[in-house]
């Protein structure tokens, strides 16, 4: 499929401040109102509740009656012990009571809680009866507007308004984040529109528990600062269930800790952070920049053209100005050594100090370059190679470089390998346009395309998985448990509590020297010799 | 034998004597035979080291042990803080650490050292996994195996491997329990 077309990740970075929207331009489909609902103030403190913080910088701390130690409340949420709807639990042997709003007002084995008798048990651990409560339960530090925060909630806690953001009686509201203006405005356009059919699809064949889907599109004006403001408003508008296909920006992967429990399915990076307690509501479809560059590697040592130059100066590395470049670069070195291989000759790219550099590096003739940078450089790189005799292999990967890459005329290379997650894949491509076909969209960048649909599926694997009575835990947990999920030209995606990124490695498309695609490799996922670290 | 047996009982009253605070519940407190632990069992820790439970881990040891899972949220992080505090007053040289995986398949090295990282623990502390059969073998010979992960018994085993001296505290123990019940099993100077 050689009209599979991707963005050039790389033109996202650059940021043009009058670019950045003053204003959001919010493409509602339709809007999610519900007239009863939680009170900011009760918001506040539900956030407390299930997630001790409040998003503000005043931390929560907890004293350990079993411990004499103070820590942050953000490891003893009251949700991890009492349970999401504050219907307790037995655990081992810890009894952990209910305390919904009735529960707290019965009088069987203690006087009734007020807001003044509820505030000392949570701050001293003193029940109704003024008696101390089991040391289990932990006693909070906290401010006295967070206190009134929360006791506001808990009046609230596990009644019929005590929902997520974006759940209605018949509706749930999903939120997406696209370039919907500035330089990467047609992509944008497309992929919204993309979005928009396979949710008007999911529509159309019913509902789901009685409700259905509507997706609200905010416009990242084709920056990063601009994505991660736009998902800010999106969020603080307290109407969105999940953000789906958001299209990310590198260096805005790290939301704020009030998102963590925002289900982000399928955000568009290839930058997937570390997973932490933190990013464990965040659902990666694609494989980072280091996993494909590792498959290229281990594809790369077994090539017969390869193993015949064992050589030292057999592999260079080029890598480019980009500190992802040499984060890359340090792994794929790590994974050249685990097969045998040190590479010794490397270049890093400097804007007008690059020609003597690569010269130099191109005088020790290497058999093979492994290129890590942008499209840009790659074509200095070409030029240069061209005044020489040369022809190397290249290794690269395709979401550095773009599709650009297949078109570049008089190809200074022997034969090029690029890493790609995508695959060629005609039965794919004829499913997503006969879907897509109803709505009036045509495939025209069908892996990113694939995408914003495969997100869609798994949003509604996901609520189907969940239930009537929904909420953003049930949903998290259902996620963790899709294996072998279909993902159109990405293989199948796999998610558990250990791993959210749903595949890791690369196919390995073979190109000649004519640009022509010549092979493509099954798909590899990378050896692994992690290094532990101590 | 007798001398054991004496040693059991002064242990017990020495246990008994020292919970009389009334905080919580006291967790009931019993000497223990020492636990049988075949050699060959072989674990991963933390930092995906393979090492064998008994000669790595107990042997020669004064040793405190308790049960966690990385995915239940309430028991085992105050569990987990508690230990904190046990390895922070009595020092990694005193005690030795065990916290064992009762959720071997989905707690990986990895998964165990994000948790200890989250509470800061230091060495001496090991956080034990591996495969399934073999976890299971372990708990057996523990005492602490439970079908079902999530009702798991909250209990710590402690225990000296040259005295052969053992106890368990059921329930969540204090900090303080942990240190007075580890002081009775130490060998005294
Ligand atoms: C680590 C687990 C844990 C956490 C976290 C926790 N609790 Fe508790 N809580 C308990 C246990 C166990 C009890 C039962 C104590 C007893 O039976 O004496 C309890 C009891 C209570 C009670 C008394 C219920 C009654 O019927 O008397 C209230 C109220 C309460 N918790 C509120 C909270 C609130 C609010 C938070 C968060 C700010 C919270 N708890 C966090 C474990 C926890």
């Amino acid at each position: 499929m050689r009209t599979q077309s991707f963005i050039n990740y790389r033109q996202w970075t650059k940021r043009s401040t009058a670019q950045i929207m003053l204003c959001l331009l919010l493409g509602y489909s339709g809007l999610v109102k519900s007239a009863d609902s939680l009170t900011p103030l009760e918001l506040q403190g539900r956030q407390i509740y299930q997630q001790g913080q409040d998003g503000s910088n005043v931390t929560i701390n907890v004293t350990l009656g079993l411990s004499n130690t103070s820590l942050s409340a953000t490891r003893f949420a009251c949700a991890n012990c009492h349970g999401a709807e504050g219907e307790g639990k037995v655990e081992g042997n810890l009894r952990i009571p209910p305390i919904t709003a009735s529960s707290l007002l019965a009088t069987t084995s203690r006087a009734a809680y007020d807001d003044h008798r509820l505030a000392q048990a949570i701050s001293t651990g003193k029940s109704a009866n003024s008696l101390p409560l089991d040391a289990a339960m932990p006693s909070y530090t906290m401010t006295k507007p967070q206190m009134t925060a929360l006791l506001a909630y808990l009046k609230r806690l596990g009644s019929a308004i005590d929902v997520d953001p974006g759940i209605n009686q018949d509706a749930i509201q999903l939120g997406s984040v696209l370039p919907l203006t500035g330089a990467l405005q047609a992509t944008g356009t497309l992929l919204k529109a993309t979005l928009d059919a396979c949710v008007a699809e999911v529509n159309a064949q019913g509902l789901i528990y009685g409700r259905h889907l509507s997706i609200v599109t905010a416009d990242s004006a084709s920056t990063g600062d601009g994505a991660a403001t736009a998902t800010q408003r999106l969020l603080a508008e307290n109407n969105t269930f999940a953000l789906l296909a958001r299209y990310a920006d590198d260096s805005e992967m790290n939301p704020s800790r009030a998102e963590s429990l925002v289900p982000d399915i399928a955000p568009i990076t290839f930058m997937p952070k570390a997973q932490t307690t933190a990013d464990a509501a965040r659902f990666y479809f694609l494989p980072s920049y280091v996993d494909q560059a590792r498959a290229l590697v281990d594809y790369g040592v077994r090539l017969p053209e390869f193993t015949q130059l064992k050589s030292k100066s057999a592999l260079a590395l080029i890598v480019g100005e980009q500190a992802v470049d040499k984060l890359t670069a340090e792994r794929v070195r790590q994974q050249a050594k685990m097969h045998g291989l040190i590479i010794e000759s490397a270049v890093y790219w400097q804007t007008g100090k690059i020609k003597p550099a690569v010269k130099a590096l191109l005088a020790k003739k290497p058999a093979a370059l492994f290129f890590l940078g942008n499209m840009q450089e790659l074509r200095a790189l070409n030029t240069l190679l061209l005044q020489t005799p040369q022809r190397p292999i290249l290794f690269s990967l395709m979401a550095m470089l773009g599709r650009e890459v297949l078109q570049l005329p008089n190809l200074a290379f022997s034969q090029v390998f690029l890493a790609t997650p995508f695959a060629d894949n005609a039965v794919a491509a004829q499913q997503l346009t006969a879907r897509l076909k109803p709505y009036a969209v045509a495939l025209q960048n069908p892996s990113l395309q694939s995408v914003m649909c495969a997100a869609v599926d798994v949003v509604v694997e996901g609520l189907k998985r969940s239930g009537r009575q929904l909420s953003r835990l049930k949903f998290l947990a259902a996620l963790e448990g899709l294996r072998n999920f279909p993902a159109s030209f990405l293989p199948p995606l796999n998610f558990s509590p250990n791993s959210k990124i749903g595949v890791q490695g690369a196919y390995i498309l073979g190109i000649n020297q004519q640009g022509e695609q010549i092979s493509q490799s099954v798909w590899i996922t990378p050896a692994n010799a992690e290094p532990t670290k101590p | 034998m007798n001398n054991k047996w004496l040693k059991t009982v002064f242990l017990l009253l020495g246990l008994l004597l020292i919970r009389l605070e009334p905080v919580c519940a006291a967790p009931s407190i019993i000497a223990v035979e020492s636990p049988i632990i075949s050699e060959n069992i072989q674990v991963e820790n933390q930092q995906g080291h393979q090492l064998s439970f008994y000669t790595d881990l107990i042997k020669n040891k004064t040793v405190a042990i308790n049960f966690i899972f990385t995915t239940c949220s309430s028991s085992c992080p105050l569990a987990t803080a508690v230990f904190k505090q046990v390895q922070k007053q009595l020092g990694a040289q005193k005690i030795h650490l065990i916290s064992i995986s009762v959720d071997p398949n989905t707690d990986t090295p990895a998964r165990l050292n994000t948790f200890a990282q989250q509470f800061k623990t230091a060495t001496g502390w090991d956080f034990i996994t591996g495969d399934r059969a073999t976890i299971n073998a372990l708990l057996q010979n523990l005492e602490a195996y439970s079908a079902d992960k999530t009702l798991h018994t909250n209990m710590v085993l402690i225990g000296n491997d040259k005295t052969h001296t053992w106890t368990r505290l059921y329930g969540l123990p204090s900090a303080e329990a942990i240190i007075t019940a580890i002081k009775q099993v130490s060998p005294q100077p």
